[in-house]
C-alpha cells in the first residue's frame, strides 16, 4: 500500500512537473495579454534541443541551457508574429507546432542520422545527496533535480506578480493594453517578456521530458502535453498555485496510467493509455466556469494606431 | 504678457480618408480652465491624443513652456508634466486604487513595489485636492464618480501640471457635475492648467476661461468666456443655428401596454443587477430611462431582448409572456433593438451595407427561399430601398459596413430595426458619438416610430436626449427603478436627485406638480 | 455616375483579391527562403533538396497523379479547418476525426457485403457520420461545458489514436501478421480515373464535389450567413438573434464530417484498410491549406495541390538530398508564420499605393 502511494507520488511528480513548468510558463504569457496555444510546439523542440546540447557537450546540464535557449527562440518567433506583426495568436501557434516537429524531425536526421528518436545522452543525475535525510530522504533523493528546480521557479512567478515592478505591469498590460499605454508603458515590451518566459518555462519542460525522466528524444514525445499545460492555466484560474495544482492533477492522471500498466489489469492496453487525455475532458467540463472573465486584454494583437471611426 | 503654457502650431493630422486635425493652432495660458468645443467628430480627441503622446502629427509643432517638444509616446507627455483623463477610464477593475495609480511610476525598488508607502502618498494627496478614496480599494467596487476620481489621482501622482480631460461629464449626473467643477476650480486654485473637452454648453461657459471651438478638424476661432454667449458658440460649432428646445408634445390618452415587466430580478456574480423592476411602456409614446452609468440599463436591456435570463420577473410583450423565449423569437414578436455598442452588437464591418441589413432577417422568406437559399436580387433591392428611405451615404451597398462613418453604421442598424416594423422599439444611447446631422436624423426617426403608434422605450445617459425625447422619464438607481414621472413638468435638477437614488426628491417633485 | 462608382468598386475589390495573393505569394516565398537557410544550415544543399522536391511532385505524369492524389485528403481537412474557422471554431482534432472516418469506412468497407452502387457510397457516408461522430464530443463539450475546442479536439485526437490501434490489433484484425484491419471488399473501392500505372481515382472528384458544396453552404444559404456572422462578431450575431453556440457547435459537425471523408477516401481509394500509424498527419496539414487559402473553397484546391505537392515530393528529397521528409514541416510553420504578417505587408502595400496618389 505504502509502495503503491509511494509510487504514485513519484509518478504524479514525475509527470506532472513538465506540465507544470509549462503552465507557467504559459500563465505567464496569458497574462500579460498573449495566449499560447503553441506550447506543445515549445516543449517539443526544446527536448530535442536538450538531447542536443546533452550530446554535443556530454553534459546535461548544458542540455538544459540549450532548452531554455530553443525555447526562447521558439517564443520568440511568436512574439514576433504575434506582438509586432499584430497576427493571430492561435494561428501563429499552430506554426509553433508545425515549426518545431519539423525542426526536430530534420535535427534528428542531419545531426544523428536516426529517425524517430535520438542516440542516449547523458541525462540529469538523481539528487543522491539527499538520500542523508532521514525517513522521507529515500523518496526525495529519487526525484529528478528538475522537481526541485520547479519549486523555484514557482516562488519565482509567484513573487514575480505579487510584489514587483514588472507584474504589476505584466497585469495592467494584459488587463488593458491602453491603459498600460497611457501610464506610459511599452506594451510591446512587456508583452515579448510575458512571451519569452513562457519560452523559458517551456523549454525547462521540455528538457526535463528528453533530458530528465529519460535519456533521449523520441518522435512524438511530448504526446500532448503542451495542451494540458493550456488546460492547466485555465483550470487554475490564472493563479501561480492553481495553475501549479491542476498541472500536478493532470499529473496524476498519466501516473495512475503508468502505474495501471505496471500491474497489469486486464483492460487492453490502449484503454489505459487514453486516462489521461479522457480524464483532462471530463476534467475540464467539470470545471470549466462559464462565466470567468480570464484576462481581460489576452487573445487579441495590440496596435497602437487605432482609427477614430 | 505670460508665456503660455501650451502653443500648438498648425497641427494636422491625416487618417485614411479623413484629415482630423487640419493646421490647428492656439495658446493655453498657465492656470487656466481652457475648454476645447466641438461636435462629436470634430477632431477634438484625436487633438488631445497628439498632445498627449499617442498620436504622432503630420505636420505642426507643440510647444510646452516656449520649448517645441517631440512625444513619441505618452511617455514624453508625462515627462512633461501632462496627464490625461480619458473619456473610457483607463482602470484595471482587478487591482487596488493604489495599484492603478502607480502602475508605471511604482515607488520602491524593482523588486518589491512599496504599496504601503504608495497608499500613504494616495491619502495625502487625495486630502490635498479634496478627492476622498480608500487607496486600498478594488477599482471594480467603486462607482463611475470614484472611479474618475481615481483617475484624476493617477496624474496627479504623476505630478501632472497640465491636465487633460476628455468628455469628462458625459457620464455623470447634474449634481455630480457641480462637484466635478469645483474640482476642477480646486485644481486651477493650485496652480494647474486644465483643458478641457467638452461639447455641453452649460458647463462650458460655467467654468471656463477661455474657449477654443474646432469644427471639422478646423478651429472656428478662440475666444473669451466673458465675451461669449451659449448661441454664439453653437453656432461656431455647428456652423448653423440649432434650437435645442424641448419639443412639444403631444398628451396621450389610453394607450394599450405594448410592453410590460413585472418585477424583473437579475443578479450576477453575487450581485443585484436588477431589483424589481416593473414597468410599462404604452403605444404612442417615448418612456426614457435616465440613470449614471451602471446601473442595471444594460442588464435591463439584456433582460428584456432576451440576451440574459433573469431570475425572476416577467417581461410581456403586447401581452404574451415572452420571459423565456430566445432573442430571435422576441424580435420576430415584435422586438427591435438599436444596441447601445454598434461596433460590437449592431453591425458585422467586415459584411456590406447589405448584408447587414438583413442581420437577424436572413432567414425570413423575403431574402431566402424556403429560409435556406439567399435570395440575393431580393437582398439588394431591400438595400436600395433602405438606403434611399434612411439616407444611408455610402458608395455601394456592396461596401463594407466598417467602411462608413459613424452616422451611417447607425442609420444601418436603424434602417434594419425600423424594416422589421416592431411595435417596441429599444433605443441604447442611439445618438452617442454622432454629428449633429445623424443625431437629428436618428432622433426623427424614433419620434416617427412614437408618432406611428409605437412604443420606445430610449435608454440613455445624455439628460439633454432624454429630456427632449421622452414623454415619460423612468429613473433607474442601483437596479431599481426610483420612479417614472411625467417628461413634461420635470426639472433637470430634480431628475439628476432621483438619478442618485433620492426617493425623496422623487416624491417632492411630484408634489410640486400636483 | 452610379455606373462610374459600381466599376470603381469592381476595381477594388480586383486589387483586393490580387493583394491577397500577392502575399500568398510571398509568404510562400520566404518560407521557401528561410527553409533553404534551414537545410543549409543543416549541412544540405536547398538547391538540390527543392530540386528533389520538385521532381518528386511533378517531374513524370504518375508523379503528378500521386500529387494529385496526395492532395485530396488535405483539401477535405482543409475544407474541414475553413469551415469552422469561418464560425471562429478552431478545429485541431481533424486527425482524428480523420482517423475515425478511415477506421468506419474500412470496417464498412470488408464487413458490410453489398453491390457497389449501395456499398460504396454507404462506406463512404458511414466515414463521414464517424467523423462528425468524432467532433460531436468536443462540440457537445464546447455548447454544454464550454470546454476550450483547442484542448478537447486535441485530446479526442489522442483518444481515436490508441482507440483505432486496439481495433485493428484486437477485435479487427485482418488476416496475416501485419498489424491491419482487412481488406475492403471491391464493391466499396473507389474506380479509378486513370488507368495503370496512373494512380487518380474518384475521390479527386469527391473532394472537388466537396469544395463546390462547401461553398454553396458558405456563400449561399442563409446558414452560411449565420455561420459567418458568428465567426465574423459572435456578439453582433447573438443581439441580432442568431444562436452563437448552435452554430459553432453545427460547424465543428460539418468540419468532423469533411475530416472523415478524407479518411474515408484514403480507405476507399488508395490503401484499402488500414494499417497501423497509417495517418501522417493529414488533419494538421488542412490547417496550412486553409490559413493559405484564407478558408476560401475555391483556393483550397490550389493550396492543397501545394501541399500534396510537398508530401509526394518529400520522399524523394529525403532519399536524393539526404535531407528529413519533415523539412516540410518545417517550411509549413514558416509559410504560416509569414501568413501572420499579412498586417504589416497589407500596411506598406497600401502606404505605398496610397503615397503614390497623394503624390
Amino acid at each position: 500500500m505504502l509502495n503503491t502511494i509511494s509510487y504514485l507520488l513519484s509518478a504524479t511528480l514525475r509527470m506532472g512537473t513538465p506540465i507544470a513548468y509549462t503552465a507557467l510558463g504559459g500563465m505567464t504569457s496569458e497574462r500579460s495579454g498573449v495566449n499560447n496555444i503553441g506550447l506543445e510546439g515549445i516543449m517539443t523542440a526544446s527536448a530535442f534541443g536538450a538531447v542536443v546540447g546533452s550530446y554535443l557537450f556530454q553534459n546535461a546540464w548544458m542540455g538544459i541551457l540549450f532548452a531554455i535557449l530553443i525555447g526562447v527562440a521558439i517564443s520568440a518567433v511568436h512574439s514576433l508574429v504575434c506582438i509586432t506583426w499584430g497576427g493571430t495568436q492561435g494561428v501563429s501557434s499552430m506554426a509553433l507546432v508545425l515549426l518545431s516537429t519539423g525542426i526536430s524531425g530534420v535535427g534528428l536526421k542531419a545531426l544523428f542520422n536516426q529517425q524517430g528518436n535520438s542516440p542516449e545522452v547523458p541525462s540529469l543525475p538523481a539528487t543522491t545527496p539527499l538520500q542523508g535525510i532521514p525517513v522521507v530522504g529515500d523518496f526525495l533523493s529519487k526525484q529528478s533535480p528538475f522537481v526541485y528546480l520547479l519549486l523555484l521557479c514557482l516562488l519565482a512567478t509567484w513573487f514575480l506578480f505579487r510584489h514587483t515592478r514588472l507584474g504589476l505591469r505584466l497585469i495592467t498590460v494584459g488587463e488593458n493594453p491602453r491603459a498600460a499605454e497611457t501610464a506610459g508603458l511599452s506594451v510591446h515590451k512587456l508583452r515579448y517578456f510575458g512571451v519569452l518566459y513562457s519560452g523559458v518555462m517551456g523549454g525547462l519542460g521540455g528538457a526535463m521530458l528528453s533530458i530528465g525522466s529519460m535519456n533521449m528524444f523520441q518522435e512524438g514525445m511530448v504526446a500532448g502535453r503542451g495542451y494540458l499545460a493550456l488546460g492547466a492555466v485555465t483550470m487554475g484560474r490564472w493563479n501561480t498555485w492553481g495553475v501549479f495544482g491542476s498541472a500536478m492533477f493532470f499529473g496524476f492522471f498519466s501516473a495512475l496510467q503508468l502505474y495501471l500498466q505496471s500491474i497489469q489489469v486486464p483492460i487492453p492496453t490502449e484503454f489505459i493509455q487514453m486516462i489521461p487525455y479522457l480524464a483532462t475532458v471530463v476534467v475540464l467540463a467539470a470545471t470549466a466556469d462559464k462565466g470567468s472573465a480570464g484576462i481581460a486584454g489576452a487573445g487579441k494583437p495590440y496596435t497602437k494606431y487605432v482609427r477614430q471611426r | 504678457m505670460n508665456q503660455p503654457i501650451i502653443q500648438l502650431n498648425n497641427i494636422t493630422k491625416r487618417f485614411p480618408g479623413i484629415v482630423a486635425n487640419d493646421h490647428i493652432s492656439f495658446e493655453v495660458e498657465r492656470g487656466s480652465i481652457h475648454t476645447l468645443a466641438g461636435e462629436n467628430g470634430a477632431g477634438k480627441s484625436t487633438l488631445m491624443n497628439i498632445l498627449y503622446g499617442l498620436y504622432q502629427p503630420d505636420e505642426g509643432e507643440i510647444l510646452i513652456d516656449g520649448r517645441p517638444v517631440r512625444f513619441n509616446s505618452s511617455k514624453d507627455s508625462i515627462a512633461c508634466k501632462i496627464g490625461m483623463v480619458h473619456q473610457h477610464f483607463m482602470l484595471i477593475p482587478k487591482l487596488t486604487v493604489a495599484e492603478n495609480i502607480i502602475v508605471g511610476q511604482e515607488p520602491g525598488s524593482a523588486l518589491k513595489v512599496d504599496r504601503r508607502g504608495a497608499e500613504e502618498r494616495i491619502r495625502t494627496l487625495s486630502e490635498t485636492y479634496g478627492l476622498r478614496i480608500d487607496p486600498a480599494r478594488r477599482v471594480s467596487e467603486l462607482t463611475v464618480t470614484e472611479q474618475q476620481r481615481v483617475e484624476i489621482l493617477k496624474i496627479l501622482y504623476r505630478e501632472a501640471e497640465i491636465l487633460i480631460f476628455d468628455e469628462p461629464t458625459a457620464v455623470l449626473t447634474p449634481q455630480e457635475i457641480d462637484e466635478f467643477c469645483r474640482i476642477l476650480l480646486d485644481l486651477r486654485a493650485n496652480g494647474k492648467t486644465i483643458l478641457f473637452i467638452s461639447h455641453k454648453m452649460a458647463e462650458v461657459m460655467k467654468i471656463s476661461d477661455r474657449i477654443t471651438v474646432i469644427r471639422l478638424g478646423r478651429v472656428v476661432g478662440t475666444v473669451e468666456k466673458d465675451k461669449t454667449t451659449v448661441p454664439e458658440l453653437t453656432r461656431m460649432m455647428v456652423g448653423r443655428d440649432v434650437s435645442l428646445e424641448r419639443r412639444d408634445r403631444r398628451a396621450f390618452t389610453g394607450q394599450s401596454s405594448l410592453l410590460e415587466l413585472k418585477n424583473l430580478r437579475y443578479s450576477s456574480a453575487g450581485v443585484r443587477k436588477l431589483n424589481d423592476i416593473s414597468l410599462t411602456l404604452r403605444s404612442g409614446e417615448i418612456l426614457g430611462v435616465a440613470g449614471v452609468d451602471g446601473n442595471g440599463q444594460e442588464e435591463l436591456v439584456q433582460a428584456v431582448c432576451g440576451l440574459i435570463r433573469p431570475d425572476g420577473g416577467q417581461v410581456l410583450l403586447k401581452g404574451r409572456d415572452i420571459t423565456g423565449e430566445s432573442v430571435r423569437a422576441r424580435k420576430e414578436a415584435g422586438l427591435g433593438l438599436v444596441p447601445e455598442d454598434r461596433h460590437r452588437d449592431g453591425l458585422v464591418m467586415e459584411f456590406s451595407v447589405a448584408q447587414n441589413l438583413i442581420l437577424g432577417l436572413h432567414n425570413h422568406r423575403e431574402f431566402a427561399k424556403s429560409g435556406v437559399w439567399l435570395d440575393f436580387p431580393r437582398i439588394q433591392e431591400n438595400a436600395g430601398a433602405l438606403r434611399e428611405g434612411f439616407d444611408i451615404r455610402c458608395a455601394d451597398v456592396d461596401a463594407a459596413a466598417g467602411t462608413l462613418s459613424g452616422g451611417n453604421q447607425q442609420k444601418i442598424i436603424i434602417a434594419r430595426e425600423a424594416s422589421r416594423d416592431p411595435d417596441v422599439f429599444i433605443a441604447v444611447q442611439p445618438t452617442r458619438g454622432l454629428d449633429i446631422g445623424a443625431m437629428e436624423f436618428v432622433q426623427k426617426t424614433l419620434l416617427e416610430q412614437r408618432d406611428r403608434g409605437k412604443g420606445v422605450l430610449l435608454f440613455s445617459l445624455e439628460l439633454d436626449e432624454i429630456l427632449s425625447l421622452s414623454d415619460r422619464i423612468a429613473v433607474i438607481f442601483k437596479g431599481e427603478i426610483v420612479d417614472i414621472v411625467d417628461a413634461a413638468g420635470v426639472k433637470r435638477q430634480e431628475l439628476g436627485l432621483m438619478m442618485l437614488g433620492s426617493r425623496a426628491a422623487a416624491e417632492e417633485g411630484r408634489e410640486a406638480h400636483a | 455616375m452610379r455606373k462610374g462608382a459600381g466599376i470603381t468598386l469592381d476595381r477594388k475589390k480586383l486589387q483586393e483579391t490580387g493583394l491577397t495573393l500577392l502575399i500568398t505569394v510571398i509568404a510562400l516565398l520566404a518560407a521557401l527562403l528561410v527553409g533553404a537557410l534551414v537545410i543549409w544550415a543543416f549541412g544540405s544543399n536547398p538547391i538540390e533538396a527543392y530540386g528533389a522536391l520538385w521532381q518528386g511532385a511533378f517531374g513524370t505524369g504518375v508523379a503528378f497523379t500521386v500529387t494529385l492524389g496526395k492532395a485530396v485528403p488535405v483539401m477535405l481537412t482543409g475544407l474541414a479547418v475553413a469551415v469552422a474557422f469561418k464560425c471562429s471554431v478552431f478545429n485541431i482534432g481533424a486527425e482524428g476525426q480523420l482517423l475515425m472516418g478511415a477506421m468506419a469506412a474500412a470496417l464498412v468497407g470488408a464487413y458490410v457485403h453489398l453491390p457497389m452502387a449501395l456499398h460504396l457510397p454507404l462506406t463512404i457516408l458511414a466515414s463521414m457520420a464517424a467523423g462528425m461522430a468524432w467532433s460531436f464530443f468536443p462540440a457537445i463539450l464546447k455548447r454544454r461545458g464550454n470546454v476550450s475546442v483547442v484542448i478537447s479536439t486535441i485530446m479526442f485526437n489522442y483518444i481515436a489514436q490508441y482507440l483505432v490501434q486496439y481495433l485493428i490489433l484486437g477485435p479487427f484484425k485482418g488476416p496475416g501478421e501485419s498489424p491491419a484491419t482487412a481488406t475492403i471488399d471491391a464493391t466499396a473501392q473507389l474506380p479509378d480515373l486513370l488507368p495503370k500505372p496512373y494512380v487518380l481515382n474518384l475521390g479527386f472528384v469527391l473532394a472537388l464535389a466537396a469544395v463546390a458544396g462547401t461553398y454553396v453552404l458558405l456563400n449561399r444559404t442563409s446558414r452560411g450567413y449565420e455561420m459567418r456572422a458568428v465567426g465574423l462578431n459572435a456578439s453582433a450575431a447573438r443581439v441580432n438573434g442568431i444562436d452563437v453556440n448552435q452554430n459553432m457547435f453545427l460547424a465543428l459537425l460539418i468540419s468532423g464530417a469533411l475530416a472523415g471523408l478524407a479518411g474515408g477516401i484514403e480507405v476507399t481509394g488508395s490503401l484499402n484498410k488500414i494499417v497501423n500509424n497509417f495517418s501522417a498527419n493529414y488533419g494538421f496539414n488542412g490547417i496550412p491549406v486553409a490559413l493559405m487559402a484564407h478558408n476560401n473553397p475555391f483556393a483550397i484546391i490550389f493550396t492543397a495541390l501545394l501541399i500534396g505537392a510537398m508530401r509526394s515530393g518529400s520522399a524523394m528529397m529525403q532519399s536524393s538530398a539526404g535531407i528529413s521528409k519533415n523539412m516540410i514541416d518545417v517550411i509549413q510553420g514558416l509559410i504560416i508564420v509569414f501568413l501572420c504578417a499579412e498586417n504589416v505587408i497589407r500596411y506598406y502595400v497600401k502606404n505605398r499605393a496610397g503615397g503614390k496618389q497623394h503624390a
